[in-house]
């Protein structure tokens, strides 16, 4: 029966999203450029900062997180539900499709076609793309959950599934959309309505996207890993619910000051610090399972991965309930702490939990057990720690002194600081995160380089009882 | 506000949320004794679930979690409609405070009006360090992205700190331009005007600044005087010093707001402006609208106590010496505004602009110490990295601190241009001026000038005058590859532009039979008895050498004449002596050819027409050793230069396309040994070689397509 | 349901995911959008004239909401800085919000008439020239870009459908109305009119 797994598309995603995480972190370090070197927009239409930056988070979002959790759900639900997926065909158009969808974004996006929503971007004849082959993926997924020949569905699954039918609802509610013509249209919602309904999806896709499919894909691989067994099922169904829960609420955390009515801004504040519970449980869950194998935690990269990526998750759900409280709000809402604050999130969680899954994954489903270097995997570690650890810091200095200056009066009620001051002030923090970035992109090209050497190595290097396991 | 069933539609789902969260959470709760760390629920895919406790914190944490909303949302906002018996909203934050230190300080400053009075002082409140502090963090805030954080403003912005003022520069003036906004408009000639009368009244008002010089012909000035008397004069006045009352600007200063190159004036005037300051009246309260008035008095207060600590006596010398080094001539693009630079020097590596001079802060080298000021000249140490040569300091590096002090100071006396600098467009490895410190030490000679003691002291005036400011070697010595002066070669001549910047040694000057007064008449008038100054030579005397005195210019033809180390005059040598046309000569050929082409402007026996052209009869540069420009003048022609009202001579004609390079070759050999009485000869090759390279670049053609751009 | 059956049938997964995922929309999405009619009853906003549309549009495709946001908070520095504090009747006509979430550059609300049209225009083609340390991108290519006024209409049409009264003579005079003007003459007339 293992053989009738369908494999093959799961190594095109991987590989794809291991593709679109070095292009959307390359633009990303461009942008990161042009905030300190401003020529760097090359005074061109399609090169500036403000058509380069949708393509930045939908390169990372969109290609490399979507592309890494279908291909890993894919085969974690095969797996663990001990049955082939519900139909090959619809694997493959579920792939294709979604790779039609990122060439388009590539096409379109430089080329002003947005409609400026952040993260929903995408104009309407792409979002009905994306619609048609989230559909056919939740139908795939849903399908092979449901012809499993295992009684339980096991935890991840349930992530992958929340995730699934979550962005289904928000993006569709989020996107719709009057065409005007085949590339323009206008959101059927206008001003607050349309902040609202925006910020229900923008943190949503945090939440889902970011959050619930990769502590999916988490639950799984940290126990493959650790080889031990997931330290608490009862706190997995706690973690889960509460995420689903409290998740869906906080999004107007966005919108705290705005024009949005008081008692909206207010559940968004209260949602996002109990929030605080079900994300350190899910870390703690996370955590004590890879406690659980500390002499192989000393030694192993995968593990090490895996530790600093429930690490930067616990400091970064501790981070955003603490910024959805209205004081510190006040200070940080706008500014660059809170790019620093999603970074510390997407490169600290999303980015190392990614990493490691590849650095696990990748040679396995090739019929490898080792990855070619250690000493490369150790360089990759250290160089987005200290990548990380840069760009943090950076924007924490830059955007809390930012937040400051800003709001910084004189004793008679006049402004301390020009907004041309505060500028003057974050540019050297802006050359700071440059150089964070650019470790951190350096670490991803060692590990490409590992995966060439990896994959290149002759048939001696492979373990003859893991082909059977892992090949198509 | 959501109507009643709305928000009792809200509480129901929130407290239904909260129903199926504590659900959740209590019967976990319950049953977690239960809980064994050990035991294995599962097995998926050899993944194991084993079954730990639930951390009992955790489950506190979310009991007090529950209770702590409950209680929140009795006191505030969250549940629909219900406010809370906090009565708290979020707009009740914006508090706005001001604790009187403000007032305090501007009534301590002893400025009537905040006590009610009678009117502000600004000039008493600018005495105040705390007022123009809180006046400075307004500026900055309010003003500087238009008017710069100096308040000396840029283009479209006016310069705050200058005693010039639209509407007068009194303190009610101030006050009410920062309260209510001004909105100064000009409508647009555009559809009124022909595009050459727009051109003809900008030219008039681009005249109307005497110092200027202009490339426009003395006709078009006249249309548009009469324009303006007709068009402008009602807002403008007849003077052209325009109405306060209106805000009609003086046009006869060298304020230009708007810009004030010849190109600026005319969109302005096509255009017309639209120019609005906005109002301050609704962000600003009375006091922090007369902080900020006191903040720019201050500084208005500063720039005239700077002016004033000049000494009219050195700015007065400074411009003579910026006259005879010719500051001006290349730190004005053409038609531009004094001193603003944009003047393009096209090198082999790519063109270098002229950069901005004048005294603005941003634009201009307002930030330059005298220091700094006299490295630039002297060194080629600009603040922003070396200077290119083209920049002439391996020549000023000779003008003494006593001069270049004089200058430093008549440069700070100028208005400040608000002319942004052109980039370079130098191509790699050429535009990293780190390179240039390279180029400095290979070719950049700092020996001091030798003043020998046998000499008289008109000549070592003379060699101060022109090695250093005057910078004549510049041009006329002759340059390596890496484009510096051959120290062996001096004053040997260079072909810049496609003409000859012909040789000047002792040498040349005696046998071509230049004298004193030949030279004093050439620099001070641009015509002598040798003949006339044209292309870039006119543009000296035009721009330098004429508003020099004829004392410092004999001092210079002394030293030319007589020469120095490397240009020693050979005793040998011997004036040339041309004989002109004799009977016998004006019956062969050449002379036909001469007669019909030449002759005609010239004269029949080359001893030139009034009015029409010079004489060519002893003319240095018919007598010239090197034919360079003899062939190039018959080849490109010339356009006259408006070197002084009614005393042009007529343009000279293009001969590219009238004689074949053989005639031409024959007639400059044959006047050259007649007129100039040398007798080396001209060959059919050495004007078609020429005509080759003047064609290529498109120089060729005379006056008329000399007016093109060079590209 | 929540504890045990969820994890044994897919029905009641996909079920129970929806229907607690769907409280939130339930309890502040969709509420407010029952407030709109209200929001438009006490709203002094104008609707945007074809050319400020056109640019809109451009600062949209632009991507100037990446950096600016347009969205002053009710807090005393703030109000000091920008001006007015935002409500929600002012952005009835925005469809859809370019609130923003970044202040790389300023907050641009109340911009309108805050800088003259020279301001604007030396601005955009280089930033740097008017404010020397700014990062923002030059848009060089704003002042050679002209409007055809070909799809104008169609947009108007589409907004009256949603909710912004334009009348059918200022929809038949939109064309003419932006017609051969450069993007950056919509953009600054879109930007002058923010705040108004």
């Amino acid at each position: 029966m293992e053989a009738d797994y369908n494999i093959r598309v799961v190594k095109y995603f991987i590989v794809t999203a291991l593709a679109w995480a070095l292009v959307g972190m390359l633009v990303g370090l461009m942008l990161a450029a042009q905030l300190y070197w401003p020529a760097l927009n090359f005074d061109s239409e399609y090169f500036q900062f403000g058509r380069l930056r949708p393509l930045h988070t939908s390169g990372v979002i969109f290609g490399f997180t979507v592309n890494i959790l279908m291909g890993t759900s894919l085969y974690i639900v095969q797996r663990t539900g001990r049955t082939p997926l519900f139909n090959n065909t619809l694997a493959w158009m579920v792939y294709w499709g979604w790779q039609l969808v990122l060439m388009l974004a590539v096409i379109t996006l430089p080329l002003g076609f947005t409609t400026s929503k952040e993260y929903a971007e995408l104009e309407w004849p792409i979002d009905i793309l994306i619609a048609v082959v989230w559909v056919m993926y939740a139908v795939l997924f849903f399908g092979t959950v449901g012809k499993r020949t295992v009684k339980h569905i096991f935890v991840s699954n349930w992530f992958f599934g929340a995730f699934i039918i979550v962005i289904a609802m928000i993006f569709i509610v989020n996107n719709l959309e009057y065409p005007v013509s085949l590339w323009k249209s206008y959101s059927i919602y206008s001003g607050t309505q349309d902040a609202i309904v925006q910020w229900w999806w923008g943190h949503n896709a945090v939440g889902f996207l970011l959050t619930a499919g990769i502590i999916g894909m988490n639950y799984y691989f940290i126990s493959k890993a650790t080889e031990r067994p997931i330290y608490s099922y009862r706190l997995s169904v706690v973690n889960f619910w509460g995420l689903v829960g409290f998740y869906t609420w906080a999004g107007t955390h966005h919108l705290i000051y705005s024009s949005v009515d008081d008692w909206v801004q207010n559940l968004g504040i209260i949602m996002s610090l109990l929030l605080w519970l079900p994300s350190w449980a899910g870390a703690f869950n996370n955590l004590m399972t890879l406690l659980s194998n500390k002499e192989k935690l000393k030694h192993d990269f995968v593990m090490l991965f895996f530790l600093s990526a429930v690490i930067y998750y616990a400091l970064a759900t501790l981070e955003g309930p603490l910024l959805s409280i209205r004081w510190f709000n006040m200070v940080a809402h706008n500014t660059e702490w809170i790019v620093g604050h999603v970074h510390s999130a997407a490169l600290g969680w999303v980015a190392m939990s990614g990493f490691a899954v590849f650095y696990y994954f990748i040679p396995r489903l090739w019929g490898y057990t080792e990855m070619w270097s250690r000493r490369l995997m150790k360089w990759h570690f250290w160089f987005s720690h200290i990548g990380i650890t840069l760009y943090a810091v950076a924007l924490w200095i830059g955007g809390i002194g930012q937040g400051y200056m800003w709001l910084k009066q004189n004793a008679d009620g006049s402004l301390a600081y020009s907004f041309v001051e505060s500028m003057n002030f974050v540019g050297p923090w802006f050359l700071m995160r440059f150089i964070g970035g650019a470790f951190f992109v350096a670490g991803v090209l060692i590990m490409l380089y590992n995966f060439y050497r990896t994959l290149t190595q002759s048939w001696d290097a492979r373990e003859p009882a893991r082909e059977v396991a892992y090949a198509d | 506000m959501l109507t009643t069933f709305w928000s009792s539609w809200v509480i129901l789902v929130v407290l239904a949320f909260f129903a199926v969260m504590i659900y959740v959470v209590g019967s976990y709760w319950r049953i977690n004794k239960d809980a064994d760390k050990d035991r294995e629920l599962y097995t998926f895919d050899g993944v194991g679930e084993n079954d730990a406790k639930i951390p009992r914190i955790l489950l506190l944490a979310y009991a007090i979690g529950f209770v702590a909303v409950a209680i929140f949302f009795l006191l505030y906002p969250g549940m629909g409609n219900w406010g809370g018996l906090m009565g708290w909203k979020s707009q009740d934050e914006l508090q706005f405070f001001a604790d009187g230190s403000l007032t305090e300080a501007i009534q301590s400053a002893g400025a009537g009006e905040s006590t009610g009075s009678g009117a502000a002082n600004l000039e008493q409140l600018a005495q105040s360090d705390e007022v123009i502090g809180y006046g400075a963090t307004l500026f900055k805030t309010h003003c500087a992205a238009c008017h710069g954080d100096d308040a000396q403003g840029q283009k479209h912005f006016p310069n705050l700190t200058d005693d010039e003022s639209l509407y007068g520069g009194s303190d009610q003036s101030i006050l009410h331009a920062i309260e209510h906004g001004r909105h100064g408009v000009m409508v647009g000639w555009r559809d009124v005007l022909t595009d050459q009368q727009i051109e003809n009244v900008s030219a008039y008002v681009a005249s109307l600044q005497p110092e200027r010089q202009l490339s426009v012909s003395p006709v078009s000035l006249i249309s548009g005087e009469e324009l303006f008397s007709y068009n402008c004069s009602v807002c403008h006045g007849d003077d052209a010093k325009g109405n306060q009352q209106v805000g009609a600007s003086d046009l006869t200063d060298a304020v230009w707001v708007h810009g004030g190159s010849l190109e600026d004036i005319e969109n302005t005037v096509r255009n017309g402006l639209d120019s609005p300051m906005p109002a301050f009246g609704d962000q600003l309260n009375r006091e922090q609208i007369l902080a900020l008035a006191a903040f720019i008095k201050r500084k208005q207060l500063q720039s005239s106590k700077h002016l004033a600590t000049l000494n009219g006596a050195t700015i007065k010398r400074g411009e003579y010496l910026a006259y005879a080094g010719d500051c001006v001539a290349c730190h004005t693009a053409e038609n531009g505004e004094l001193f603003g630079g944009g003047l393009p020097f096209p090198t082999p590596f790519g063109n270098v602009y002229s950069t901005n001079i004048s005294p603005h802060r941003d634009k201009g080298i307002g930030r330059y110490t005298y220091d700094e000021f006299a490295r630039a000249v002297r060194d080629g140490k600009g603040k922003h990295g070396n200077l290119y040569p083209a920049m002439p300091y391996t020549s000023y590096q000779y003008v003494t601190d006593e001069d270049t002090q004089a200058l430093w100071q008549f440069l700070q006396s100028l208005p400040p241009v608000n002319r942004e600098n052109t980039p370079d467009t130098m191509m790699f490895p050429s535009n990293i001026r780190m390179g240039l410190g390279a180029w400095n030490l290979a070719f950049f000679d700092r020996d001091p000038l030798s003043y020998p003691g046998d000499k008289s002291e008109k000549w070592k005036r003379g060699k101060y005058l022109t090695l250093g400011l005057g910078h004549c070697a510049e041009c006329h010595t002759p340059r390596n590859l890496a484009q510096a002066m051959k120290s062996d070669a001096p004053m040997q001549g260079n072909v810049i532009d496609y003409w000859n910047a012909p040789d000047i040694t002792a040498n040349e000057l005696y046998e071509n039979g230049w004298t004193e007064k030949d030279i004093v008449d050439f620099l001070k008038t641009g015509d002598s008895a040798k003949g006339t100054a044209f292309a870039g030579m006119a543009d000296v005397v035009k721009n330098s050498t004429r508003h020099m005195s004829r004392e410092d210019l004999s001092a210079m033809a002394t030293y030319l004449l007589e020469g120095d180390v490397g240009n020693v005059r050979d005793p040998a040598r011997k004036r040339l002596a041309p004989s002109g046309f004799t009977a016998a000569d004006k019956q062969r050929e050449e002379y036909r050819l001469f007669a019909e082409t030449c002759g005609a402007c010239h004269g029949q026996d080359g001893e030139g027409r009034k009015d029409i052209a010079p004489a060519l009869l002893g003319n240095g540069i018919i007598a010239h050793s090197e034919p360079y420009n003899t062939i190039a003048v018959v080849l490109r022609g010339l356009s006259p230069d408006y070197l002084e009202p009614n005393r042009d001579y007529m343009p000279m004609t293009s001969f590219n396309d009238i004689a074949g390079d053989g005639q031409i070759a024959a007639v400059i050999t044959f006047i050259r040994e007649k007129l100039g009485g040398r007798d080396t000869p001209v060959t059919r090759e050495m004007v078609r070689d020429l005509r080759r390279t003047l064609e290529k670049n498109r120089v060729t053609g005379g006056f008329h397509e000399q007016e093109l751009p060079p590209q | 349901m929540l504890t045990k059956e969820f994890t044994q049938s897919v029905w009641i997964l996909i079920l129970s995911v929806i229907a607690v995922a769907s409280l939130s929309l339930l309890a502040w999405v969709l509420p407010n959008l029952f407030t709109k009619s209200e929001l438009v009853k006490n709203s002094t906003a104008k609707p945007f004239t074809a050319l400020q549309l056109a640019g809109r549009d451009i600062y949209i495709s632009e991507g100037c909401a990446n950096c600016h946001s347009q969205m002053v908070r009710p807090l005393a520095a703030e109000v000091a800085r920008y001006g007015r504090f935002t409500t929600a009747e002012d952005d009835i006509y925005e469809y859809p919000n370019l609130w923003g979430s970044k202040r790389t550059g300023p907050d641009l609300a109340n911009l309108g008439r805050k800088y003259s049209y020279q301001w604007h225009e030396a601005h955009l083609r280089d930033p740097r020239a008017v404010v020397p340390t700014s990062i923002m991108p030059a848009y060089p290519w704003l002042f050679e870009k002209r409007l055809s006024g070909e799809r104008i209409g169609r947009k108007m049409e589409v907004l009256r459908s949603l909710g912004v009264p334009y009348t059918d003579a200022e929809i038949d005079r939109a064309r003419l109305e932006v017609r051969n003007k450069t993007y950056a003459q919509a953009l600054i007339a879109y930007l002058q009119s923010l705040g108004e």
